[in-house]
């Protein structure tokens, strides 16, 4: 098991099902900006019937940073347009590894 | 009687193809082929479409999802941020179901299940990630107030996501599927009917491997560790 000093890959989870990319990584980037080398983001679900949660992993440059970040954003409230309130959770993310900075190109 | 024609769900032709590939002509005889096909897709536009599609497995054939996860490997080496992708998101779908515990889930979450050992297979995942996840289908949601919603105490569903002993007496069907489980992976392992003799025996492991470390740190050979 990796020890908790040298992971960086985070999960942000319950993240609002409707927000948008851009709205969270302003949110992110007022105070992380730079401080993160890779970032994807997985927009939720907002239908009636299958409502799914948004989420995002980010990978943070120093293990420092993601106890920063914990603090920050770990139960951090996001309210949409209707008032509902969507609490977010800060996790260490379960697998750890990031894409390569550099992949092949597919020559197909 | 007189009712108005099934609206079908109209795809774009794109995602028609990729469906087609997937869910119809996937077999170990076309895997190649598929897998050239999926590299020539237009792919900044297809991949959140093909992620979607990657976590049906429960909709194809249980023999099948090694195919799925053999597909993630072959396009890793294109497309790393994908077979990422794909790993974060099984173990997300799994990190839900325990959440949700909810019935109709539960074929998939089972193949769900298959599929993240199937990347271990093809070393997309590496095995304290399993090891994690055992543990958190293990302890997830006990001593919380949720936990009767959670993990009823009569309900051995999670058992089939391997675990054991901390319930009653099985029903048959799982009892069975866990002598078949023994049988295939440890023929030689006795196997402890009670949590009592199970506790003896891990103390017993616990000083055994006391001494073997003590020892070592005498000797100086401390490199050695245990490797799974």
């Amino acid at each position: 098991m990796k020890e908790s000093l040298d992971r960086t890959k985070v999960v942000l989870r319950h993240l609002p099902p409707a927000i948008s990319q851009a709205a969270l990584t302003d949110q992110i980037d007022s105070a992380f900006a730079d401080r993160y080398h890779w970032l994807t983001f997985r927009p939720g679900k907002a239908s009636l019937k299958h409502q799914s949660y948004s989420r995002a992993y980010i990978d943070f440059k120093k293990p420092e940073d993601v106890i920063e970040f914990a603090e920050f954003f770990d139960g951090h409230l996001f309210v949409n347009e209707k008032g509902t309130q969507f609490k977010t959770i800060v996790e260490y993310a379960p697998s750890q590894r990031v894409p390569k900075q550099w992949v092949k190109k597919d020559g197909r | 009687p007189e009712r108005s024609a099934r609206v079908s769900k109209v795809r774009p032709p794109l995602h028609q193809y990729i469906r087609k590939l997937l869910f119809s002509d996937l077999d170990k005889n076309t895997i190649e082929h598929v897998l050239r096909q999926l590299r020539k897709l237009p792919w900044s536009e297809c991949e959140p479409y093909l992620l979607k599609c990657f976590m049906k497995v429960h909709k194809g054939k249980y023999g099948q999802i090694h195919l799925i996860a053999s597909l993630t490997a072959g396009l890793s080496r294109y497309h790393d941020e994908f077979a990422i992708a794909v790993v974060d998101e099984v173990l997300e779908e799994i990190r839900l179901g325990l959440e949700l515990n909810d019935y109709g889930m539960q074929q998939r979450r089972i193949a769900h299940m298959r599929f993240l050992g199937e990347l271990y297979n093809y070393e997309h995942v590496d095995s304290s990630v399993i090891f994690e996840t055992l543990y958190l289908i293990l302890v997830f949601g006990h001593g919380t107030p949720e936990q009767d919603a959670l993990d009823p105490p009569e309900d051995s569903f999670r058992i089939r996501m391997r675990y054991i002993l901390s319930k009653g007496a099985l029903p048959l069907d799982i009892e069975f599927d866990l002598q078949d489980l023994f049988a295939e992976l440890r023929p030689n392992m006795t196997r402890y009917s009670t949590i009592e003799e199970v506790n003896a025996a891990i103390i017993e492991l616990e000083e055994h491997e006391h001494t073997v470390s003590t020892d070592k740190s005498i000797n100086g050979t401390d490199e050695n560790g245990v490797h799974e």
